[in-house]
């Protein structure tokens, strides 16, 4: 039953208000879970304690009729980056100094204020600039589903703590992919919000005009429920701002699928992935039109040089982002990383602001788009779930970097901002999850995840579970 | 350098050479940020 609860914020808030389970059960279950799924290696570090004390006292909380935030009593992870009042918060990194941070990050705080608990840092890419989670610290993440294969990165703990029903939902960092790669992995629900949408502050930056934090989830409703308990102004973060939800007509139809303009990109959407991808998103694509949706084909420029830009600004960013803890340190860091560090500072200036035009081109392109179209749908990735270890993969007769094919799909939402949600669309003949990715204007992040969450009560999709999971 | 990043600079820089745009990000952020 408690496993049940783990993997289901509804379930379990109804389950706390009836008086069956307590706060304190649900985080047991969770430290007892993190615990047997540890050969994953999941986690940075567990705070039992802390945990323990936080859901007894929303335990008392609730005894005493005391009103309780939308997420009380939940359990959940945050990545290593993403800072929690007296723990390290390294970015998975010894870069970084093993000071506790002073306070917590804005969606700590935030979650926090929701009632959610948290239970520990998850294992993650190290400093997020990665899309593995083969950390030469905490060791290799290991995809529930084949721990022979990776649950991608660089948010891949989060994602292997949820998939393994850990927690119900986590949270994670993308600047070029990263919440939505390792959901599509490990068949769970990731969003990325809008730029400036979910404040940053408190989060170890990777690229500063990239970087976003959401949740990744068992489905759309564990993200919403995260999105809302996280988004808006701070006062401290710059970038962060309040808009009103975009395509809003969608939240409340029961059928927002109908009559809805779904963008497909010929030469695209289907082509250069692997069979079983295109397989199933070309059957999502056939399940929408059934009903009600009507697919578009557009024309978006530059999408193949779309990741060749996102390289450069990633890696020009980051690169400046760790400068001098990379000049006093660089025997601190995987070789990997090291490697991306000291190429990302070899980028000229000028390079660095082609590749902000082209973002401009991009963003401009995309703006004409939703004149024609209310979403775009294409997969998250190209492939599904890397074996550990594998650095090349072979696509449509090219063999091809795993770190930038990673990304071929994922650069559009992160260079333009646009919110984008990854999401299950089924397993391929190995038994391993397929990712889609609806992609919508500026601030529809709640239309996105309600026509994910439409998506999932049809089809089931996000319901096939794992093989190495806790219970 | 990793394994084709200076190739697709080069890509970059072809169409954002053969372009009006201005860059995205920092000059535009700092304008909406005076805005606000």
């Amino acid at each position: 039953m408690t496993a049940e609860l783990l993997g289901d914020v509804a379930l379990a808030q109804r389950a706390l208000a009836a008086g069956e389970v307590t706060s304190r059960d649900l985080v047991e279950a969770a430290l007892t879970a993190a615990e047997a799924v540890g050969d994953l290696a999941a986690f940075a570090s567990l705070h039992p304690a802390s945990a323990r004390r936080a859901a007894r006292e929303l335990d008392d909380q609730r005894a005493a009729g005391a009103p309780l935030g939308p997420l009380a009593g939940i359990p959940v992870v945050l990545k290593d980056n993403v800072a929690e009042s007296s723990v390290p918060n390294r970015a998975a990194s010894l870069l970084l100094p093993d000071e506790p941070a002073a306070v917590d990050a804005t969606v700590t705080a935030r979650l926090r204020h929701a009632g959610a608990v948290v239970i520990g840092r998850t294992n993650m890419h190290e400093l997020a600039w990665g899309g593995t989670t083969d950390n030469p610290h905490l060791g290799t993440c290991r995809n529930p589903f084949d721990p022979g294969r990776i649950p991608a990165g660089s948010s891949g703990g989060t994602a292997a703590a949820v998939a393994a029903g850990v927690v119900p939902v986590g949270i994670g960092t993308d600047t070029g992919g990263s919440i939505r790669l390792p959901a599509s992995v490990t068949n769970l629900t990731g969003l990325r919000p809008s730029l400036g949408r979910v404040p940053t502050t408190g989060v170890v930056p990777l690229a500063w005009t990239l970087d976003t934090v959401g949740p990744i989830g068992r489905s759309a409703a564990e993200c919403r429920l995260v999105l809302d308990a996280t988004a808006g102004p701070d006062g401290s973060d710059d970038g962060c701002v309040s808009r009103p939800d975009t395509l809003r007509h969608l939240l409340h139809r029961a059928d927002p699928w109908a009559g809805l303009r779904v963008g497909v990109v010929d030469g695209f959407t289907l082509d250069g992935v692997q069979p079983d991808v295109a397989a199933a998103v070309a059957g999502l694509l056939d399940d929408a039109a059934r009903w009600g949706a009507r697919p578009v084909d557009v024309a978006l420029p530059h999408l193949e040089e779309l990741v060749d830009a996102l390289v450069v600004l990633n890696a020009a960013e980051a690169s400046a982002v760790h400068a001098a803890a990379l000049r006093a340190h660089p025997e601190r860091l995987g070789t990997d990383v090291r490697v991306l560090l000291e190429a990302g500072a070899r980028f000229t200036a000028v390079e660095y602001l082609q590749a902000q035009r082209l973002r401009t081109l991009a963003r401009d392109a995309l703006a004409r788009t939703w004149e024609q179209v209310d979403v775009l749908l294409v997969p998250t990735l190209p492939f599904t779930a890397p074996r550990l270890g594998e650095r090349d993969i072979e696509l449509a007769g090219r063999t091809q970097d795993v770190l930038v094919a990673n990304m071929r799909y994922t650069a559009l939402a992160s260079l333009t901002g646009a919110p984008a949600v990854s999401f299950p669309c089924g397993l391929d003949r190995l038994g391993l999850p397929i990712g889609a990715q609806l992609v919508g204007p500026a601030w529809s992040d709640r239309a996105l995840l309600h026509l994910v969450a439409d998506v999932q009560h049809r089809t089931g999709h996000h319901r096939a579970r794992p093989a190495r999971r806790a219970a | 350098m990793p394994a084709g990043w200076r190739e697709g600079a080069a890509r970059v820089c072809a169409i954002a050479e053969a372009s009006d745009a201005a860059p995205a990000a920092l000059f535009t952020a700092l304008r909406d940020r005076d805005a606000r």
